[in-house]
């Protein structure tokens, strides 16, 4: 879940319900079910938590309901299970101590979940327990009856059946009538022994059976963690992960471009003032074509990510990759965390939150960015375009999709690399060891896929359609002021917008940038499009497109190929000549241009130590390595 | 679980058919009972521990070692665990 800009907090009035649970027991599943859509998410305020929260009605009364994230216990070990017991104590400034507790319980991991229960209970807050799971322990032999819980527990204990909302209506009623909610005499035993003695009782007089052992998981993963088939399965499955970014999500990508342009063109054709004509086209349409052209690449990915995850095959990859993580310091944990962030980095950071050790979510952090995100995408298609002939092949495959595929190992390599080094030098030492639990396989439900694409999808669109839409209105102001108008009288079209460009406040600001950039190659109109970066990845390709004056902002190749450079040495020579372009395209990989996930790397390490470390470091490898890869082409390839 | 037999590395001299060990040493498919955890390890990992189900006398059983080398998959109680020699390490069980 992910937003970029802290939201008014929602409303604390009336009652406040918190929902816990530990990971992999269906209490999203559960919430989900009892708010439908009315969820709203919220940062806590000073803190660096998404708080999801909703509000479950029957149309009478009311009550606020807010998800925790999930923790195996009520004493924090890592930052997510530190909310969690800020948020129960009262400690977080702004948000109330919840007036009840739901604690969602898995039926098939029964005796571990109550001390939970049991710690919930400790904290003095009317209690309410959720039984998930139960159609999976019968179907594993189990048995629990849950009057006989509710009254050993001392509290009511509601059944519901996940992904068929069974028993939703009666849980609702009962949270809607929380006052009434019986709590036990005596509460639980606080040390370990008496926990253990306590949680034994209760079982027996819920007449619990326990499960017996998930064959058909047992079953799955003797191949999925077999030592050769496991790994087999694995690149099947990255590879078919990334080939939907450019299978299916690039051609996508290009009608939603063609689509945009098409209405930009009927825009400016329609309205007669040249100059909003233009704002229209370029800047409005232009700007959010430029947003939505990222849809269904990140909704494609989200998609697959909460599958691959709701299925249970994600902590499978953890454990497979876990040894090739620990070469680099890094834990299985980070392999998810930055398979994330080729959707987006700003998720894939925030996914470090469930990572025990503050030092193994620092090192995940900072490398993130290097993973090749989704922004990066068009900017590569552009100069991939212009670089590779589209008919050249190596043996059976097509050029393009291998430069595109070494980039992406790049991006990838590099992030392993850095975090090596930081392992060697400023993050030595430290962390927690790795553990991770292994659910059963289970089919997740079209609503819990659905909610994990839809929230951070919405607020992936919202951030960028605010940041990007602002970016490229700003861009077109720059360059298309001071209009010029006395010195362009005269002057056709082409020429006239090609002069005011020129001598617009963009370029001055190019210019003064270029000594940094020549080394390298690039003028100052590729300096303007490095600066419009900033503001997000995807603004590069627009800025160029209005630099080069292209008819269509968002397909520019045509025009750039024939752009040439104005001034200095090599004026009248190509702009994008090969050696300029493989340096630019370097300079992608390696650049941490986007003011979003420096925000994010903020929020998540509470200081701009880091996001300003990771900026300035990463801007000088990205120059450096440039500069080599510039040297390197100009060697090999004929001019 | 006899006191001295908990919480403690050493194994009983007249106790040779149930010497404690670490659960690092349990092979694929064996399973043993959790004698305890190790007293060096961190207060927090040993809560975490506790909380996934490394309380003393649960069965512990090994069920896969991961390709590539580590890390180990465990079965305790009711959940299914991975975890790394290094942490495996710190827990002490006693084999069947």
């Amino acid at each position: 879940m992910s937003t970029c800009h802290a939201e008014p907090t929602v409303t604390t009035d009336g009652t406040n319900i918190a929902i816990v649970g530990a990971p992999n027991t269906g209490k999203s599943s559960v919430f989900n079910h009892l708010t439908g859509l009315r969820v709203r998410t919220a940062n806590y305020p000073g803190v660096t938590v998404t708080r999801t929260s909703g509000q479950v009605s029957d149309g009478a009364r009311r009550v606020n309901l807010v998800d925790l994230p999930g923790a195996y216990g009520l004493d924090p070990v890592s930052p997510d299970e530190k909310i969690v017991a800020d948020h129960l104590a009262g400690r977080l400034p702004g948000e109330p101590v919840p007036d009840a507790l739901l604690v969602v319980v898995d039926a098939t991991t029964l005796r571990r979940t109550l001390g939970l229960v049991s710690q919930a209970q400790r904290t003095g807050l009317p209690c309410a327990v959720v039984l998930t799971m139960t159609d999976e322990l019968c179907r594993r032999g189990g048995a629990v009856d849950p009057e006989a819980l509710s009254a050993a527990l001392g509290v009511p204990v509601l059944v519901v059946i996940g992904h068929r909302g069974r028993g939703v209506g009666a849980l609702r009623a009962s949270l809607l009538t929380w006052t009434e909610w019986a709590s036990p005499v005596i509460l639980p035993p606080e040390d370990e022994e008496g926990r253990a003695a306590w949680a034994t009782s209760v079982l027996d007089r819920a007449r619990y059976r326990p499960a017996g052992p998930p064959q058909a998981t047992d079953r799955i993963d003797q191949v999925l963690l077999h030592p050769v088939w496991g790994l087999v399965v694995f690149a099947a499955v990255m590879t078919a992960f990334f080939q939907t970014i450019f299978v299916v999500a690039a051609p996508l990508q290009g009608w939603i471009g063609t689509l945009f342009a098409w209405l930009g063109r009927l825009a400016a054709a329609d309205i007669d003032q040249p100059v909003v004509a233009d704002f229209v086209n370029s800047a409005l349409i232009g700007g959010v074509g430029g947003v939505l052209v990222f849809l269904p690449q990140i909704v494609l990915l989200f998609f697959l990510l909460a599958l691959l995850e709701g299925v249970g095959y994600l902590s499978r990859a953890a454990v497979l990759m876990d040894r090739v993580m620990a070469l680099s310091g890094l834990d299985g944990r980070a392999f998810v965390s930055m398979l994330s962030s080729v959707a987006c980095a700003v998720p894939g950071i925030m996914s470090t939150r469930t990572m025990p050790s503050s030092r193994d979510r620092l090192a995940t952090m900072l490398v993130n960015p290097l993973m090749p995100c989704s922004a990066r995408l068009p900017v590569y298609v552009l100069l991939v375009a212009m670089l590779v002939p589209a008919e050249s092949t190596v043996g059976p495959l097509r050029a393009q999709g291998l430069v595109m595929l070494a980039l992406y190992v790049l991006g990838a390599a590099s992030a392993m690399g850095v975090a090596s080094l930081l392992s060697a030098t400023l993050l030595r030492g430290g962390g927690v060891p790795f553990y991770l639990e292994l659910p059963p396989y289970r089919v997740p439900t079209l609503r819990s896929v659905g909610g994990q694409v839809w929230t951070p999808a919405k607020h992936f669109l919202r951030k960028t359609g605010t940041i990007i839409l602002g970016a490229t209105v700003v861009l077109w102001a720059l360059m298309t002021f001071p209009t010029r108008a006395v010195e362009t009288e005269g002057m056709d079209d082409a020429q006239a917008t090609a002069y005011v460009l020129d001598h617009s406040y963009a370029a001055d600001i190019g210019r003064a940038v270029e000594p940094v950039f020549e080394p390298l190659g690039f003028d100052w109109r590729i300096d303007v499009g490095l600066l419009s970066a900033i503001a997000a990845r995807e603004v590069f390709v627009a800025t160029l497109g209005q630099v080069a004056a292209a008819e269509d902002p968002a397909d520019p190749q045509a025009a750039l190929e024939g752009l040439a450079r104005t001034s200095g040495q090599d004026a009248g020579q190509p702009l994008f000549t090969a050696p300029t372009m493989v340096a630019l395209l370097v300079f992608f990989v390696y650049a941490l241009l986007c003011t979003s996930t420096l925000a994010t790397l903020r929020r998540e390490s509470n200081s701009w130590r880091w996001p300003a470390l990771a900026f300035v470091t990463y801007g000088a490898l990205a120059w450096v390595l440039a500069w080599v890869a510039r040297m390197i082409t100009t060697a090999i390839v004929p001019p | 679980m006899r006191p001295e037999e908990r919480g403690t590395g050493a194994s009983m001299t007249d106790e040779v058919t149930t010497a404690v060990t670490r659960l690092t040493s349990l092979r694929r498919g064996a399973t043993g009972r959790v004698a305890g955890l190790d007293p060096a390890l961190a207060p927090a990992v040993r809560r975490r521990l506790a909380d996934l189900g490394f309380v003393v006398d649960a069965e512990v059983c090994c069920l896969r070692r991961a390709p590539l080398g580590s890390p180990t998959v465990f079965r305790i109680g009711e959940t299914d665990l991975c975890l790394r020699p290094s942490l495996s390490n710190q827990v002490l069980v006693v084999p069947r």
